[in-house]
């Protein structure tokens, strides 16, 4: 088993224009089925740091959501043991990932992504990754995509 | 071991501003030490086809690319078995991936993106777009954020 052939991708905020003093329009995702899920907030260009970073879950789809205690950039320690931090001003083009075990979670994830006010914003996207399918993807689009070539 | 732990991220293709008429640029991936790849191209709002999505790779960085036979959106056969089409003026928000066993492979990929040229005028003439890689099967994995290419990471 190929375990990047077992993967399912997410658009949860398709790249688009500059996002400034404002949160990012984001997709919920729907956990079931998977026990491990990736959420890549993938940056390019920035001059203002973001004022919330933060994974929230519901057993409800679209309703209820709270954070999800660990997974609050700024308040929550990181992999490394040290206090995070929320995406600054210079950033530009970072990877803030979060990695989640399904097992111990609610149902339905969602994303708070706060750009703060500056001159221009901070371009942004955001990409999930759910992996360790029950059933797992084997067409392109049971994994997320339009298309797959593989080599 | 999670093997979602075990990964290195690459920025190839931050978000950015609309692209019209114009390849994106792409930073090139140095795959040593690492036997698979994932390449991931994220589109945005987009009123024009692409005219080109294809991987090249090398033994020499930033020199003698050359397309990878099977990784050519348009003619290369897809996993369904039927010939690719490259993305559409319909294909807002779609995922275009690459999966590449780079055991059989030079060092060196690189991706050829090229957005076509949209009749529209103003804001959403165009096509907005991201490339990232994700490499796996480590022969050493990485053990800190900065090793998996990323700026941070939180876990539970």
């Amino acid at each position: 088993m190929i375990a990047a052939q077992e993967r399912k991708y997410l658009n949860l905020t398709p790249p688009a224009a500059i996002i400034d003093d404002a949160s990012a329009a984001v997709t919920e995702i729907d956990t079931l089925g998977f026990d491990y899920c990736e959420i890549l907030v993938i940056l390019g260009a920035t001059d203002i740091a973001m004022t919330a970073l933060a994974v929230t879950e519901s057993d409800t789809t679209g309703s209820s959501h709270a954070n999800v205690t660990g997974l609050i950039y700024g308040t929550s320690t990181n992999i490394a043991g040290t206090t995070s931090a929320l995406p600054s001003d210079t950033d530009d083009n970072g990877i803030f990932k979060f990695e989640i075990d399904l097992r111990g979670r609610k149902r339905f994830l969602d994303l708070t992504a706060t750009i703060g006010d500056g001159s221009a914003g901070t371009y942004i996207a955001i990409i999930a990754i759910l992996s360790r399918a029950k059933e797992s993807p084997n067409s392109a689009t049971k994994a997320g995509c339009s298309d797959i070539l593989r080599v | 071991m999670v093997d979602d732990q075990e990964l290195k991220y690459l920025n190839l293709t931050p978000p950015a501003a609309i692209i019209e008429n114009a390849s994106a640029t792409v930073t090139e991936i140095d795959t040593l030490g690492w036997d698979y790849c994932e390449i991931v191209v994220v589109l945005g709002a987009t009123d024009i086809a692409m005219t080109a999505l294809a991987v090249t790779e090398s033994d020499t960085t930033g020199t003698g690319h050359a397309n990878v036979t099977g990784l050519i959106y348009g003619t290369s056969t897809n996993i369904a078995g039927s010939t690719s089409a490259l993305p559409s003026a319909l294909k807002d928000d779609g995922i275009y991936k690459f999966e590449i066993d780079l055991r059989n492979r030079k060092r060196y990929l690189d991706v050829t993106a090229t957005v076509g040229d949209s009749l529209s005028s103003g804001a959403l003439a165009g096509t907005f777009l991201a490339i990232f890689a994700v490499l796996s099967r480590p022969r050493r994995s990485p053990d800190t954020a900065a090793k998996a290419g990323c700026s941070d990471i939180l876990r539970v």
